[in-house]
């Protein structure tokens, strides 16, 4: 083989579709030629490269398939609703029970001191009892 | 030789890998490894020429490590059934291109493309089941390549008969072939008879043509005994008779029609492609380049030609698949291939010193190569619907 391989051929060498002989004479070149051998280096490189992305996701496949999954999304969507459902329902039942208990008149006012109990932890209930009264319940 | 052994035994057993998938169907882990082992081996003897020592090396190495055996064990393997029906597609083509054109090609193919030599995917089944029911003893890869390129000679050209029985069967696969086909057809009719040219004015009478002669071939319509040319013919028919509606609602007087039909002559028929309007590079599915070689049910087949589009600068598709990004290329080529790290790259072309900013221009290279690597991929499958 004169010369260098031509792009032609080197491009079927990596796609492995030449037959047995030509394959057998473009290795023999390959050991003689650096140029020749660097750009079927660059074409397999380039391959690496691109594998490497595929490898990459298909290693997360599982996993993230099923958090990108629109089932998941739905499902994670549903029970976030579900919980603040719960949550909603039981600051109204509490809060109602709350203004019930203390008899507060006013209770559009303290709306929002109300709510704070809600979120705030057990332990804060000294400040709401010194604020409410002994009787204060949580 | 004069040469390094152990790179010359890599080039051997990469392209083994590559030809064989080798390390997929688990018959090595790591080419590298094998490299090593095989040059400590089977050194070449002196005066042994490299073709004789190729030969004698990969003889002892597949020896050495029981390949007949490791076929027998894996040959139900996917892995392995996939390697067998890509040797198999490689020696079909091969022999489709140093053969005759068969009638069934001629009529129902698109221009080099093949219906006698493709390999679906129900037909390789059938083969490989017949094949591999005894299983057969390969000492190396090369009579494993031998006895693929047997399973092609022997079962091929699929007889017209099967084919057709299998479009009355409503079988895609060809019927696929057969649309393509079609295509330029309708094209050359519409121009010739009605004045109509463009893909989105022939679209129609081209799908309208392809729903009738499925339907008339899957409903036993046609007259027996059935053949390609009887599909063909049918199939001209139906263009002439949409043609001559359409020519007729167009015409002003019955002599317009009847200039309009005349025209079509046998000879002109061979005249197809010597328009501008017909010609083939119109139509990506018949020009016999890319898509003929193209595995698309395999990754690794359609990725590879990916390579070669992108890489090969003179190849006729790669300035359609990087337009618009040839700088964002060259950064691509200059990480993957000169092997430049993100920061290398950074200092070479921005010229950062500062190491905060140096390090916020690495991350955004890498997201811009990584945006690019997917944007030419998504490109590159937009362009393979044409030649589908």
């Amino acid at each position: 083989m004169n010369g260098h391989i031509d792009i032609e051929r080197l491009s079927r060498y990596f796609l492995s579709i030449l037959p047995p002989e030509e394959e057998t004479a473009v290795q023999e070149h390959l050991r003689t030629c650096p140029r020749c051998a660097a750009r079927l280096e660059a074409m397999r490189k380039l391959r690496k490269g691109f594998e490497e992305d595929r490898e990459a996701s298909g290693g997360k496949t599982v996993f993230f398939r099923v958090i990108r999954s629109g089932w998941t999304k739905a499902a994670a969507a549903a029970v976030v609703a579900a919980a603040v459902s719960i949550i909603t329902l039981e600051t109204v039942r509490d809060r109602s029970s709350v203004l019930e208990q203390h008899e507060i008149m006013d209770g559009e006012q303290i709306e929002n001191q109300v709510f704070a109990i809600d979120t705030f932890d057990k332990e804060d209930s000294t400040y709401y009892r010194n604020k409410y009264g002994e009787d204060f319940k949580f | 030789m004069g040469h390094s052994i152990e790179k010359d035994i890599l080039e051997l057993l990469t392209k083994e890998n590559e030809r064989y998938r080798l390390e997929r169907i688990g018959f090595f882990r790591c080419v590298q490894e094998e490299a090593a082992l095989v040059a400590s081996r089977f050194p070449p003897e002196a005066g042994e020429s490299f073709a004789a020592w190729k030969s004698r090396c990969l003889k002892e190495y597949y020896r050495l490590k029981g390949f007949s055996l490791f076929c027998r064990n894996n040959v139900d393997r996917p892995e392995f059934e996939a390697m067998v029906m890509s040797l198999v597609r490689t020696h079909l083509r091969r022999i489709f291109e140093s053969s005759e054109r068969t009638a069934a090609d001629k009529y129902l193919a698109p221009d080099g493309d093949t219906v006698s030599y493709a390999l679906s995917d129900k037909l390789f089944q059938e083969i490989f089941t017949m094949s591999f029911s005894t299983v057969p003893s390969f000492g190396n890869s090369t009579e494993l390549d031998k006895f693929c390129g047997s399973m092609a000679s022997g079962n091929f050209p699929t007889p017209e008969s099967r084919i057709i029985k299998d479009m009355q069967d409503n079988y895609g696969f060809y019927w696929e072939k057969f649309y393509l086909k079609l295509k330029p057809l309708a094209a050359a009719y519409c121009y010739q008879m009605s004045g109509v040219s463009g893909p989105s004015n022939t679209h129609d009478i081209w799908s309208d043509t392809c729903i009738s002669v499925n339907r008339a071939v899957v409903e036993r319509r046609l007259k027996e005994p059935v053949d390609s040319k009887a599909i063909i013919s049918y199939s001209v028919g139906i263009l002439k008779n949409k043609n001559r509606e359409l020519a007729r609602n167009k015409a002003r007087t019955p002599a317009d029609v009847d200039t309009l039909q005349y025209r079509l002559t046998a000879e002109e028929e061979n005249r197809y492609f010597d328009n501008p309007v017909t010609s083939p590079e119109n139509f990506p599915s018949q020009i016999d380049s890319l898509c003929n070689y193209i595995d698309y049910s395999d990754k690794d087949s359609v990725q590879g030609y990916f390579i070669v589009i992108l890489y090969n600068k003179e190849h006729p598709l790669h300035d359609a698949l990087v337009k618009g990004y040839e700088d964002k290329v060259d950064k691509l080529f200059e990480h993957y291939i000169d092997g430049l790290s993100y920061e290398e790259m950074v200092a070479r072309h921005c010229g950062v010193t500062d190491s905060r900013k140096a390090a916020k221009e690495c991350a955004r290279l890498r997201q811009e190569i990584k945006r690019l690597k997917k944007s030419l991929l998504d490109r590159f499958d937009k362009m393979l619907e044409q030649y589908k």
